[in-house]
């Protein structure tokens, strides 16, 4: 995942996009929440140099796939919220977990971002303690998918899918 | 009592996320209690226990007794079957998509194998689980694919149709579930969608 600036080395972790303050919440279902936020941030981030690195025809994707993000961190944030529970912030910028510099780089990291948030989703799934919540994660985890299977299409390799988006099965 | 093991027995990601916040917990009072050096010299009351304590205690202690027994020998939970279904479902929809990707040719025939592969893959995850919940015994093998063959070879379409149903039931399913049962459910619904939405469908034009 996209990590915040600060951080020296790149890790396929969300919890690197920790950001300073507020500090991750103790309780489990929190905690999970908090990570899948942080990580939606990462993508919108990420999403806008994907933007600048596609080809015009994939504008829709691009867009379509920034705003997904936006939405699910929108109800996560509200969530959150809702049991008083302090959201991470977003960080001023993000290092890359890899160089993006042609069409071919934009979409992997879109691969890679959807696959980060797809494996930020499954752990809401796991954590959460309330049904509502536990719905939106799985719904969100399942967009998640969608979304890596159009962006590897893109790319033109196969498979598209993966039997366990965000799973380790 | 194999399947209340199953706290015990749970994937990595639960275990993280439950040792982090035990760790964390105590660490946290440690520093807390430590920091002002003049609580130190405060005396901690006399660790007494009442009678009634120890009573109460040692009546909670063999209910919980009982209750651990009687779980052992009771049936197996509801949600064996609910598994088993999806168990089902995702042995039926593999067996589709192979039957499918013989008949079918073109670019199809690569989605319909990835998509009878995945599916296999969820039967096995969701069989591996099952021994989890039941103990040893592995889920007996249901010889309903071998009923009567369609008159015709089932084409995408069909495919398609039994991926969106099977997504719409992993999905419930999985919001009534918990931990990694719920988090397995999640990924088996996400890739059904994936499955159905983009891969057995032709690209869309851009627009």
């Amino acid at each position: 995942m996209t990590s915040p600036e600060p951080t020296p080395t790149t890790t396929t972790s969300s919890r690197a996009a920790e950001p300073t303050s507020p500090s991750r919440p103790q309780a489990a279902a929190d905690a999970a929440m908090f990570d899948a936020i942080a990580t939606a941030q990462a993508s919108i981030y990420g999403y806008g140099i994907v933007s600048a690195h596609s080809t015009p025809d994939l504008n829709y994707l691009v867009s379509s796939s920034m705003a997904a993000h936006r939405k699910q961190r929108e109800e996560a944030l509200a969530m959150l919220e809702a049991r008083s529970v302090d959201a991470p912030l977003p960080a001023a910028g993000y290092q890359l977990p890899m160089e993006v510099d042609n069409p071919t780089d934009a979409a992997n990291l879109a691969v890679r971002m959807e696959e980060d948030s797809a494996v930020a989703w499954r752990a809401v799934v796991e954590q959460a303690t309330d049904a509502k919540e536990r719905a939106f994660a799985v719904g969100a985890l399942t967009d998640c998918a969608v979304r890596a299977a159009r962006w590897t299409r893109v790319l033109g390799t196969t498979p598209i899918t993966v039997a366990f988006p965000g799973g380790t099965e | 009592m194999p399947w209340t093991n199953l706290a015990t027995d749970t994937k990595p990601p639960f275990q993280r996320y439950a040792s982090v916040v035990a760790v964390t917990g105590k660490s946290a009072v440690g520093v807390g209690g430590r920091r002002n050096g003049k609580m130190l010299h405060v005396p901690s009351p006399n660790p007494t226990v009442s009678r009634r304590r120890v009573l109460i205690g040692t009546a909670a202690l063999a209910l919980l007794g009982a209750s651990v027994a009687a779980c052992g020998s009771s049936a197996p939970p509801p949600e064996v079957d609910e598994l088993a279904a999806q168990l089902e479902r995702a042995r039926a929809d593999s067996q589709l998509a192979t039957d499918a990707a013989a008949a079918a040719r073109g670019k199809s025939v690569e989605a319909l194998n990835a998509v009878a592969s995945e599916r296999s893959a969820h039967a096995q995850a969701l069989i591996d689980e099952l021994v989890r919940m039941r103990g040893t015994d592995a889920p007996t093998a249901t010889p309903t694919s071998t009923t009567a063959a369609p008159a015709a070879a089932p084409t995408v379409k069909d495919v398609i149709a039994a991926l969106t149903q099977s997504a719409a039931s992993a999905t419930e399913l999985a919001a009534k579930m918990t931990g990694y049962r719920a988090g397995l459910l999640g990924s088996i619904a996400a890739a059904c969608t994936a499955a159905y939405t983009v891969a057995l469908v032709p690209p869309e034009k851009p627009r």
